[in-house]
């Protein structure tokens, strides 16, 4: 708890402000309830460093660190003047104290009676004189200034503040709530202007709760609705529970109870000043004391008569027909969250003008001063609190590595290597592999990885699998030094990224090779089974195109062709069945080495001739070729004339093939072949269009190839 | 009335955020510098990055908070091609080399000439010559940095992690540089509005906004 600061340390240095009361601004315009809050920018400097939520409420919890308490004297007065005129100076009742205030506020009920304020809520040019009879009994030697004002009909609250005070007052908005007849006239209900002085927030409200004796219940209801139903500038969140302090200051009705004592009796006790047993009678007292209304709030010793009801003109009670019963119906009261001291609290019976005597107190209130260097300091802790936060949750992972190193990985035969990454931190994180940059995918065509994404938990470790595994598709994309290299990047969402590097190599192969290089290559392409790193290898043939043709055909092709003349040309079914992996590399490692073909299966050998030609990075049927074939598929004079402009090998090649499926297909009876099935199979092989072609075309021009390879099946053909 | 700002409720105001990269040859003590001035530790066998890191720092300069976004990058060569993930749409960007090493300096020149031709217009670059504990083996003179960065528009600062010189300045002076969107709001020019005379004149009446 913060111990109360004594206002009398500081207060001659503010009293040496003396300003002539000429200063004292009044705004005479309209008055109704509507009315524009003002503005000031020092909250600006409290948001501004709370870019976050989080900042803002670590500020809020750590004020005590850098802000002070000043003390500022608060005088708050509530008269019911009963429709009158302000026939009497105000200085007797805002200039009685030694000490002038710092904050005035004064509220008035049943300003203006006149039935057209009731019903019109039009100008009042009673309001009008009160406000000039106010300005004029503001304490002398200090300068005031209008702070807001609003008027509820008859209720009416206006703040000043002196001058020398305003730049520490911002915030400042106001409230009304209606409680009279169905909640639309406002001859009964509150209003309330609330600002901030330095960084306390306060609240004054001004009421006139719901008259007679008998209406306890319906005063409390009235509390109720205008303490939960007050909202400041429209804001639904700006109501008077988020207020440091709220005085609560009117005519608020409450009566001495007539159940135990008669009226009789009450005005008796009161004439003789018998306080001290009236006030056990008090309504509101009484009320408080069950917790039925304003609970929270604090009100001071009341030592001072009834305020009501005097024959107007006189410190008489009431003798009229009526013969109200006295009561304290003016009453103030206030709730803070800091140290609130009340120094005052009195009538002010010298005024006569209205059957109410008018009612004060003087409120010692503090607020909060910020201390900007401190508050830089405490700002500056908690931005580095949070940056250590916000750091310490970033996903933390570990990998067990970072590069993977593929060697001697071979045609159509796949290779795997985990990785293992690693949750070790304390929350769940993501993790997916990301293109770069432009790239549509995360990785080469050669790779597979699995999983791209997924979320770990704490502690726990995800093993994402690596798989190299070239195929034709993926040969097309191998340099000739049959490297393979590549980075990958693995980021960990809201987090870092991590560089996993996957190389290795493709061992020689005669897949995927030119046929005008195969054919310039009479040495088996690889030795047998030598698997050295690509660096040294002695095993790379040196080809280019000044060497000589030494072959009419790739000699690979030939031994698988010959392979296939020597064991198929009696089986059914070839090129329909597909073979096995093992044996599909038992072929390759074969003819790249020049070994013996043995296989289990004779579709196997079948199914690599097809791979092989296919894997040519430019097509038996050359790609320049390729529209002209398509156009002559049915023409065979033309479609031999196209042939004979494609280069040597690759004329070659076609011929060799055609030849050998024309010998498959004079064994028709036994192997049961028809050239309209192999032309289609070997139509898609031998020809092929540069790019892809839409799905529809392609159906078209599949036919097509398959047409133009036709024609060399049926027809013998000799250049 | 609706238009204008709350000022009591949580604040609002948009954070100052901004992307900063670090560039530069391996080992010139990238990772070094952005764990000094971000926890303020060094190790002296910093491991090698091999990705990129990601940590977030603010930094308050004349009174307003500014929040980086710190990509540290791997050096290494092999990692080059990757570079532009991170410093594409950087605000900032911190090229660092060695100054024991004339290598580092000669590739920090060639990351200013990518950024100058790949990076954002608007980008602040700073130029940090770490190691300034070894500056009795420095093989880069400092007037050689400084006047290829007064040259090039850039900041300059011999930095080093081990001892922590000049490493928060590096920052510092970065955010000093980027724009502030939002301006700082003048805290000694407050004024409050009060029910005063000129209101009334213009004819201030109920839901006439007094900001004019």
């Amino acid at each position: 708890m913060v111990d109360f600061i004594d206002y009398e340390q500081t207060e001659p240095r503010q009293r040496a402000t003396a300003v002539s009361s000429d200063d004292v601004h009044i705004k005479l315009d309209d008055w109704s309830v509507v009315g524009q809050s003002t503005v000031h920018d020092y909250g600006e400097d409290w948001v501004t460093y709370g870019r976050e939520t989080a900042v803002h409420r670590a500020l809020n919890q750590r004020k005590n660190e850098f802000t002070n308490l000043q003390p500022c004297r608060v005088l708050c007065v509530t008269w019911n003047v009963n429709g009158q005129l302000p026939s009497e100076d105000l200085d007797t009742l805002l200039s009685v104290d030694d000490r002038p205030a710092d904050v005035i506020c004064v509220g008035f009920q049943e300003l203006d009676l006149s039935p057209e304020t009731l019903l019109l809520m039009n100008d009042s040019s009673k309001e009008l004189m009160w406000m000039e009879k106010m300005k004029a009994g503001l304490p002398k030697g200090v300068s005031y200034k209008l702070l807001k004002h609003i008027r509820l009909v008859g209720i009416l609250l206006v703040v000043y503040v002196r001058e020398s005070m305003i730049s520490r007052v911002s915030e400042v908005y106001i409230g009304s709530v209606s409680t009279g007849i169905m909640g639309m006239l406002g001859n009964k209900g509150g209003v309330s202007i609330k600002f901030n002085i330095d960084m306390t927030t306060i609240s004054i409200v001004n009421s006139h709760l719901a008259a007679h004796q008998e209406m306890v219940e319906r005063r409390n209801q009235d509390y109720r609705d205008i303490f939960t139903k007050m909202r400041f500038d429209n804001d639904e969140a700006n109501t008077l529970k988020n207020c440091d302090i709220v005085v609560w200051i009117g005519d608020l009705n409450y009566r001495v109870s007539e159940d135990e004592i008669t009226g009789e009796e009450i005005r008796a006790l009161a004439e003789k000043w018998e306080i001290g047993p009236l006030l056990r009678f008090d309504q509101l007292r009484e009320q408080r004391n069950k917790h039925l209304v304003f609970e929270e709030f604090v009100e001071d010793t009341i030592n001072f008569m009834p305020t009501y009801k005097y024959n107007p003109g006189t410190d008489k009670f009431d003798t009229s027909e009526k013969c109200r019963t006295p009561a304290w119906c003016d009453r103030i009261l206030w709730k803070s969250n800091t140290v609130l001291k009340c120094e005052d609290y009195r009538s002010h019976p010298i005024h006569k003008l209205s059957d109410h005597k008018p009612v004060s107190a003087v409120l010692l209130v503090q607020t909060r001063v910020v201390d900007v260097q401190k508050k830089q300091l405490v700002l500056d802790e908690i931005l580095k609190d949070l940056d250590r936060i916000a750091n310490d949750s970033l996903p933390q992972a570990a990998l067990n590595r970072t590069e993977l190193n593929f060697d001697g990985v071979k045609y159509l035969e796949a290779q795997e290597q985990p990785i293992t990454l690693q949750n070790t931190g304390t929350d769940l994180f993501e993790f997916e592999f990301i293109p770069k940059l432009e790239d549509r995918s995360i990785c080469a065509p050669w790779l597979r990885i699995e999983p791209q994404k997924g979320v770990v938990d704490p502690g726990n470790v995800m093993i994402i699998n690596f798989t190299v595994y070239i195929d034709n598709r993926a040969l097309k994309t191998i340099g000739p030094d049959r490297k393979l290299d590549e980075i990958l990047v693995l980021h960990l969402v809201n987090g870092k990224d991590y560089f996993i590097s996957v190389s290795g190599y493709l061992v020689q192969t005669s897949f995927g090779r030119k046929i005008t290089d195969l054919v310039r290559i009479p040495d088996p392409i690889r030795r047998q089974n030598l698997l050295v790193d690509i660096e040294q290898s002695p095993d790379e043939v040196k080809v280019d195109e000044e060497s000589p043709v030494a072959l009419n055909i790739p000699k690979e092709l030939w031994r698988i062709v010959d392979y296939l003349y020597q064991h198929a040309l009696f089986e059914e079914e070839l090129f329909a069945v597909r073979g096995s992996p093992m044996d599909i590399g038992a072929v390759r490692d074969a003819i790249d080495t020049d070994g013996p073909i043995q296989v289990s299966s004779i579709h196997s050998v079948a199914e690599s001739l097809i791979l092989f030609l296919d894997s040519f990075p430019d097509p038996v049927i050359p790609y320049e070729h390729y529209p002209v074939c398509l156009e002559y598929c049915t023409h065979f004079a033309n479609s031999k004339r196209a042939l004979r402009n494609m280069d040597f090998s690759h004329r070659n090649v076609f011929k060799y093939i055609c030849a050998f499926l024309r010998e498959i297909l004079s064994h028709s009876e036994r192997n049961r072949s028809n050239a309209k099935f192999l032309s289609q199979v070997f139509g898609d092989v031998l020809l092929k269009p540069q790019l892809p072609e839409a799905g529809n075309v392609a159906k078209s021009t599949s036919k097509k190839r398959s047409l133009f390879v036709y024609q060399f099946l049926t027809n013998d053909y000799d250049e | 009335m609706s238009g204008r700002p709350r000022q009591n409720g949580p604040a609002q105001a948009k954070a100052l955020q901004f992307k900063l990269v670090l560039l530069g040859e391996s080992a010139v003590g990238k990772s070094s510098l952005v764990l000094r001035f971000v926890k303020g530790q060094f190790h002296e066998y910093q491991e090698t990055t091999i990705g990129a890191a990601f940590l977030t720092q603010t930094v308050t300069v004349d009174g307003v908070t500014v929040k980086f976004e710190i990509w540290d990058t791997a050096g290494q060569e092999r990692y080059h091609s990757l570079a532009p993930m991170y410093y594409r749409g950087a605000q900032a960007a911190i090229i660092v080399y060695d100054i024991t090493n004339r290598d580092t300096f000669e590739r920090a020149k060639s990351w200013v000439k990518e950024l100058d031709r790949q990076a954002r217009k608007d980008i602040v670059i700073a130029l940090a010559g770490n190691k300034f504990d070894l500056s009795n083996k420095r093989m880069v003179e400092v007037e050689e940095g400084s006047a290829y960065a007064q040259e090039h528009n850039l900041i300059f600062m011999e930095t080093s992690a081990k001892t922590g010189d000049n490493v928060s300045n590096v920052f510092v002076e970065i955010a000093k540089m980027l724009p502030k969107v939002e301006p700082k709001p003048n805290n000694n020019g407050q004024t409050v509005r009060i029910d005063d005379n000129q209101e009334a004149q213009n004819g201030g009446g109920p839901g006439c906004c007094s900001k004019n």
